[in-house]
């Protein structure tokens, strides 16, 4: 994300009016993104340019939905239970490896994934559950 | 939006934003999220809640209030598409203080050390006049793309986005080519960048030393209105002193460090390496040494007018130890075209002096006599398109490497350690110039 606040700064100068700014800032957005991955291009771990640009599309077009999800996830972390609330922010440590995360917990790094798969799509649900509740009232 | 159940396709999706599919997996899950749309809303809203929660996360485990098992992170190649979804925000925050601040030059802190790592807060924009450092680092991109690091101690006045004037103390400036003309002002000299990075001093005394470690700049008397007389010219692996007045002359070494060189003003007072000179006298030469103190380690620069090659362990092999930490010399590849070089540099401690000699030549009698094989090989590399790797083969990454035989000698008191020519009487067209290191004797 540093990257590309850091090339929207230094397009700055790009920019010619103030009202184009959201799709100004998405273009240049997009562009910094897809010029990253291309440079992974040898990594065959990485999705081909195909994909990443039908999913950098859709994301744009999403982008007010994700920010809403976004917001709905502060409420919905608070929510789940200590012991879940805790590996997910143990998990999510910065540089954080799973293989000794799961050694510290006394799990197989696959039972530790598992877990948190199963944590994401309570919250994801979660989310889902307060933006339908917010259009509601 | 309900999610389907669809177990298979998410644990697929949960696989690869953990970075632990194989690539037989991501290739399915490509094929499956080409052709199937709910699947890649799915994808995202999936991605971009486990990107939200490490951002929910961040203010606990800064206060380290949170359990953490840490080390190295596992790539996450994902996440730069959702940097399109959530940057219009993020910068919404620039843009305000673009347009809000009143004073001052616009910046970006890219990075921040130091006391003033408070002050100068990374990723804040901000409006900045004079910037005065006592203690650590600092790195500011200014809104014409030209990046500055500043190093303690240092006082420099932003004049406008293409303009600085360095009080005292030490910058780099790396411009890119919307920042071409960008100017740095000192009391003795301007510095007109022609698209390049530099590294610039100000001395007490008045002098300037500025050195061109990519590009090249131009160099005017500011006394010069207008700027219509240049005093010189740098290309890339110039250095020169500016003193007061006007006068230019070879800076033979430059004290540099990190991996892409940031000029420093002037040696540490308890600095190994005290200076380094050459008999090279040819009108316009200004070729510098570089000394990195204490780099000795892999990926450190072998040479300062080259970018690419780093010195490296021997495939299979670790980093031989008694080398690390030693202050590197970058010599500049033309040197070794010279069959009378010596090379005086100077030391302030007992020391071990360490040369690197291109494996495939014959060694030098100077070498033979003063020094003793250490039996230890080390490479650089990965090199460009350069005469000395005509004819070798690339590894099984494309990239070609020189092997080096290091050779050394005991310094047993201050003084000068004197060198000479790489290839006395051989040709050294098709061979690398030697690398130097110098240790602390303990």
């Amino acid at each position: 994300m540093q990257e590309v606040a850091a090339a929207l700064w230094k397009r700055f100068h790009t920019l010619s009016a103030p009202e184009d700014f959201r799709r100004w800032a998405f273009g240049v957005a997009r562009l910094e993104a897809l010029e990253f991955l291309r440079k992974r291009a040898r990594d065959r771990h990485v999705f081909g340019d195909e994909l990443l640009e039908v999913l950098a599309t859709e994301a744009e077009s999403a982008a007010d939905h994700f920010a809403e999800e976004r917001k709905a996830l502060d409420e919905c972390v608070q929510k789940l239970p200590e012991e879940q609330r805790r590996l997910v922010e143990a998990a999510y440590a910065p540089g954080v490896r799973m293989d000794e995360l799961a050694g510290t917990l006394g799990r197989t790094a696959m039972a530790v994934y598992k877990s948190l798969h199963r944590i994401r799509m309570i919250l994801i649900e979660c989310t889902q559950r307060y933006l339908e509740k917010e259009r509601a009232t | 939006m309900k999610h389907p159940h669809r177990e298979k396709e998410l644990d697929l999706v949960a696989r690869y934003l953990a970075g632990t599919a194989e690539e037989a997996d991501v290739r399915a899950l490509e094929s499956l999220l080409l052709g199937d749309a709910d699947l890649r809303r799915e994808f995202l809203s999936y991605a971009n809640i486990d990107a939200a929660i490490e951002a929910s996360l961040r203010p606990i485990h800064a206060s380290g209030a949170a359990p953490s098992v840490r080390k190295k992170a596992s790539p996450r190649p994902w996440r730069s598409v959702l940097l399109v979804a959530a940057a219009a925000v993020i910068i919404a925050g620039f843009a305000f203080a673009f347009w809000a601040a009143q004073a001052g030059v616009e910046v970006m802190v890219l990075a921040s050390s130091g006391n003033q790592a408070e002050r100068y807060p990374v990723g804040k924009a901000m409006k900045l006049r004079t910037v005065g450092l006592t203690d650590g680092s600092l790195q500011l991109r200014l809104i014409s793309g030209v990046v500055l690091d500043l190093i303690a101690p240092l006082e420099v006045e932003l004049v406008d986005g293409k303009r600085a004037r360095l009080n005292r103390g030490s910058l780099t400036a790396d411009v890119e080519s919307s920042g071409v003309g960008f100017t740095i002002a000192t009391a003795s000299a301007n510095i007109v960048d022609l698209g390049t990075r530099f590294g610039v001093s100000a001395t007490p005394a008045g002098e300037t030393d500025v050195a061109v470690f990519t590009g090249s700049v131009d160099i005017f008397d500011p006394a010069d209105v207008g700027e219509k007389t240049k005093l010189a010219t740098l290309l890339a692996g110039d250095a020169v002193t500016i003193n007061s007045q006007a006068r230019v002359r070879r800076q033979a070494a430059i004290a540099t460090h990190g991996d892409s060189f940031f000029v420093l003003a002037a040696p540490p007072q308890d600095a190994l390496i005290t200076g380094i000179k050459d008999n090279i006298d040819e009108q316009g030469f200004r070729s510098f040494y570089s000394i990195q103190r204490g780099q000795m380690k892999p990926g450190v620069r072998a040479y300062s007018t080259l970018g690419r090659p780093r010195w490296d362990a021997m495939p299979g092999q670790d980093f031989p130890t008694e080398l690390l930490g030693a202050d590197v010399i970058g010599t500049f590849s033309s040197d070794r075209h010279e069959r009378d070089l010596q090379l005086d540099i100077g030391v302030s401690k007992p020391c071990a002096v360490y040369l690197m000699l291109d494996a495939r030549s014959p060694v030098p009698d100077w070498v033979q006599r003063e020094f003793t094989a250490t039996g230890i090989q080390l490479r650089a590399g990965p090199w460009g398109d350069n005469p000395v790797v005509r004819g070798m083969t690339a590894d099984e990454n494309g990239d070609v490497y020189v092997t080096y035989s290091v050779w050394k000698k005991t310094q047993p008191a201050a003084g000068s350690v004197i060198l000479g020519a790489p290839f006395p009487t051989g040709d050294p067209k098709f061979r690398a110039m030697y690398g130097i290191a110098i240790k602390e004797a303990r």
